[in-house]
């Protein structure tokens, strides 16, 4: 049994959040902090969940903050930092099991929150500042995540792509904000920056799991009653629908295979209704093993291993991303493409369209079997200001109809050509 | 349900759970593992068979055989097909999500579903029964695998982990790729296919997981549709070679496109079977929790040092035949990290660790088991992993509840061997 109650207000901007399901043995309880991703201040918000994570005044040293979590069953502190629409999302998140399954019997929730709160809105900051060797630790660490995207080629190649088509834009921000900002960080900035994120972020905290989220409620309720908090920042992300000329991008690295990524952008405005059918259609394109791309690209003619398309619901992007040899890229694009024109010209069975929609519904009623899903699922709500639950958008597919899925075929069109390839011979 | 199949129901009162057992009459063990309040229903049909069996024979074949590198994998890719089409378009209809891995030791074919349980373990069934390699199709999946492998060479938390195996073992085949190389694929026709389908997936080296939403007797009705009762046995021998407990080298190195090195350490142990291997794995992962894990001193030191970061971690590695404990993470200096291992190992076993750091580690892995209760996909993934190393999938769980002090201590005394270690590194490429 799932009971939800979001958007519980504790203070000014601060939110508490609860997905309470007995199916769970573990509670998860994450704080997100939400900014506009802006250049001036994304390394300096990057940092904070790193450092935060390392102690609190009261347990100020992180081997016997780690020896606490280890005791609380292994608990897992989490530091994390997404980008959701234009807005960058501080994470800070605790789980472990729950009450009903500790060895003693010990108040998990009540333990669980305590730390996250303390963590939180008690960093270790004696003068006011962060502790410059725990500052530079996590300021190197920082500069290292950035660095070391490129190891994994496909969310890298993915990235860059959001980067070029949205280069006018805060979601063309990298997360992390950029290398040269990260270098350049200083304990005086992150420790401003800290002070300035406490009181003006908009917060969303989580409570997904199958205890009792009372202690935690008030445990975040009184952490924030001596924060002073003003001037909370709007949550929003922009749609852009300014279509313009396909750019077309080649960047050379030591790699054996090849990675295209193809941008669109949506010409008309989409609705709510439109956004459904976009989703269906961006499913039925290159969603699952029975799309177009599965089946064509890769199956029949065994250009790549995965062929995918992929739907930002904020943003209204449409990317679709492939590995494949350097002399098949243009064979790949073309089929790619091919593929999309063949749904714009409504060349698709109903059998193909029920499978997909199928498969969709499958992916949302799955979506409450995991308590990091869940959580992930409601945040992506309170970002957007609504509150569905995973069955009801899947309920919507059933109302889209082929005409609509062709429309939105019709609605999307290429801005972004891009290629990352080995280096020239 | 057939009258021989043998039913027992498997209860852990600390876990509040229990599942069906059935020992099918054709050799198969399922398990049926019903979970309250999910919403899917997920399947595991899994064989003892991956890409470390290379070399094996039946009771029938007069001679061994040595079949090219990753052709366990390439036949679970293969096995999607039939004669009458993909097995994709058999979940189509039912709107689950199917898939498959090989990894070393074993192949499994699963699916997850909401709806239409009957008619997607119905596909599952069905597909895995029934192989269909014809030539052409052998050459078309070439190229799809072809270009897995590619992205794999451009992975290097990927290349690390094998180097380090390479370097550790000499003869075992867990040393090659599981997906094999571009050459060895080449190789593979749809005879060996068949020849690798009938050694390996008969009933009796198989087992079938069933966990989350689903109806009992559903299952049972499809299973006796699906599977049959009057199915010959199938003895398999496998070859392996001897394999030392020395290393290859100490150490090995790759440049790849990264911008810090990666390394893996890994010490080499004796392979174990059965509970003995369980209780022994359980023990380790404890011991390297309390080595090595974020509440332990070395941990500490390393990151105070700015020698690794967040990504540090450790695990026990190990199946048929190999066993190797592994520290992994990032560094500007590996090296540096590995003589810390090993000097903070040599401190550990002359001076013993203390008995409340052995509570603690104890408790955090007591809620990493209870926590793998959470998940659908994990209890099936537990449920297969207990059967084909033959135990209890509540095994692991009393294991630690009952872990003693001194069976660390006699772990941490018996293991660790430096001369039986070796470091893999990663390097930036030279501008």
């Amino acid at each position: 049994m799932t009971n939800v109650q979001l958007g519980e207000k504790l203070a000014e901007g601060v939110y508490f959040n609860t997905i309470a399901d007995d199916r769970y043995k573990t509670d998860r309880i994450s704080v997100n902090l939400l900014l506009p991703l802006d250049s001036g201040t994304a390394s300096e918000n990057a940092v904070l969940p790193f450092i935060l994570r390392k102690g609190y005044r009261e347990c100020p040293d992180f081997t016997q903050l780690n020896r606490r979590l280890n005791e609380l069953y292994g608990a897992y502190l989490g530091a994390d930092v997404r980008k959701i629409g234009d807005n960058q999302v501080l994470n800070l998140s605790i789980s472990s099991i729950d009450d009903a399954y500790a060895l003693e019997g010990e108040p998990m929730v009540e333990e669980l929150s305590g730390i996250l709160a303390g963590l939180l809105v008690d960093p270790n900051m004696p003068g006011g500042q962060f502790d410059p060797k725990e500052f530079e630790l996590e300021k190197q660490y920082l500069i290292d995540t950035i660095e070391s995207e490129i190891n994994e080629k496909r969310a890298f190649a993915l990235s860059r792509a959001q980067s070029l088509l949205c280069r006018d834009e805060p979601y063309g921000q990298n997360r992390y904000g950029s290398l040269e900002q990260a270098k350049a960080l200083t304990v005086e900035q992150a420790s401003a920056a800290y002070r300035r994120v406490l009181s003006t972020a908009q917060v969303e905290i989580l409570f997904v799991g199958c205890g009792n989220p009372e202690p935690a409620k008030r445990r975040f309720a009184q952490a924030f009653a001596n924060v002073d908090r003003k001037d909370c920042v709007s949550i929003q992300s922009k749609v852009v629908n300014d279509i313009r000329d396909v750019q077309k991008v080649t960047e050379r690295y030591q790699v054996a295979q090849s990675k295209m990524v193809l941008g669109f952008r949506l010409k008309e405005k989409a609705e709510e209704k439109q956004l459904d059918a976009l989703r269906l259609m961006v499913s039925l394109y290159g969603g699952t093993p029975i799309s177009k791309l599965f089946v064509h690209v890769r199956e029949e003619m065994s250009l790549c291993y995965y062929c995918a398309a992929r739907f930002d619901r904020i943003k209204n992007i449409m990317l679709v991303d492939c590995g494949v040899e350097k002399e098949n890229i243009e064979k790949a694009e073309k089929e790619i493409l091919h593929q999309l024109d063949a749904i714009r010209q409504n060349d698709f069975t109903d059998e193909e369209l029920e499978n997909t929609r199928l498969s969709l519904r499958n992916n949302f009623r799955t979506v409450g079997d995991s308590p990091s899903s869940m959580e992930g699922w409601y945040l992506g709500q309170r970002c957007s200001g609504t509150a569905c639950a995973p069955e009801e958008e899947a309920a919507r597919l059933d109302q889209v109809t082929r005409e609509e899925v062709v429309q939105a075929a019709q609605n999307v069109e290429l801005q972004l050509v891009y290629v990352l390839t080995g280096m020239e011979e | 349900m057939n009258p021989i199949s043998k039913e027992s129901v498997v209860k852990n009162e600390r876990l509040r759970e229990e599942f069906l057992k059935i020992d099918h009459p054709s050799g198969l063990t399922i398990y049926l593992y019903p979970m309250k309040g999910y919403s899917s229903a997920y399947a595991l049909f899994g064989t003892n068979y991956g890409s470390i069996d290379t070399t094996f024979k039946t009771q029938d074949d007069p001679d061994f055989v040595t079949v090219p590198e990753g052709i366990a994998h390439f036949l679970e890719h293969k096995l999607f097909e039939s004669e009458d089409g993909d097995a994709f378009t058999l979940f189509a209809a039912t709107g689950a999500s199917a898939n498959a891995f090989t990894s070393f030791d074993r192949t499994c074919y699963l699916f997850s579903t909401t709806d239409n349980f009957e008619q997607s373990l119905d596909a599952l069934l069905t597909f895995v029964q029934s192989p269909y390699f014809t030539k052409e199709t052998v050459e078309k999946e070439q190229g799809i695998i072809g270009q897995e492998i590619r992205m794999y060479d451009d992975a290097p938390d990927w290349r690390v982990f094998f180097n380090l195996l390479g370097a550790l073992y000499h003869n075992h085949p867990v040393r090659i790729d599981i997906a094999g190389t571009t050459d060895s694929i080449a190789q593979i026709d749809d005879q060996l296919l068949y020849r690798c389908y009938h050694t390996f997936y008969n009933l009796s080296n198989m087992t079938l997981a069933v966990t989350g939403n689903f109806d009992l007797e559903t299952a049972k009705k499809v299973i006796e549709r699906r599977i049959p009762t009057d199915v010959k046995k199938v003895e398999i021998q496998r070859k392996t070679e001897e394999e030392p407990l020395t290393v290859v080298k100490n150490s090995v190195e790759q440049d790849l496109e990264v911008a810090v090195p990666l390394f893996h350490i890994g010490f080499k142990e004796q392979p174990l079977e059965g509970k003995e291997l369980l209780k022994t794995q359980v023990t380790g992962e404890l011991l390297l929790e309390l080595i090595a894990g974020e509440g332990s001193s070395l941990y500490r030191e390393l990151y105070d040092e700015g020698l690794i970061n967040a990504e540090f971690g450790t695990e026990v590695m190990t199946g048929r035949g190999y066993y190797c404990e592994i520290f992994a993470g990032e560094s500007r200096d590996p090296k540096a990290v590995y003589e810390k291992i090993k000097q903070e190992l040599r401190r550990l076993k002359e001076q013993d660790i203390q008995e409340s750091e052995f509570e603690r580690a104890r408790k955090l892995i007591y809620g990493r088991y209870v926590r793998g209760f959470n998940d659908v996909e994990n209890v099936a993934g537990a449920l297969v992993s207990a059967h084909f190393m033959g135990v209890s999938v509540y095994d692991a769980i009393e294991i630690v509840a009952a872990l003693s002090f001194q069976d660390v201590v006699s772990y941490l005394n018996t293991h660790f061997d430096e001369e039986h270690s070796a470091i893999s590194v990663v390097n930036p490429r030279k501008a």
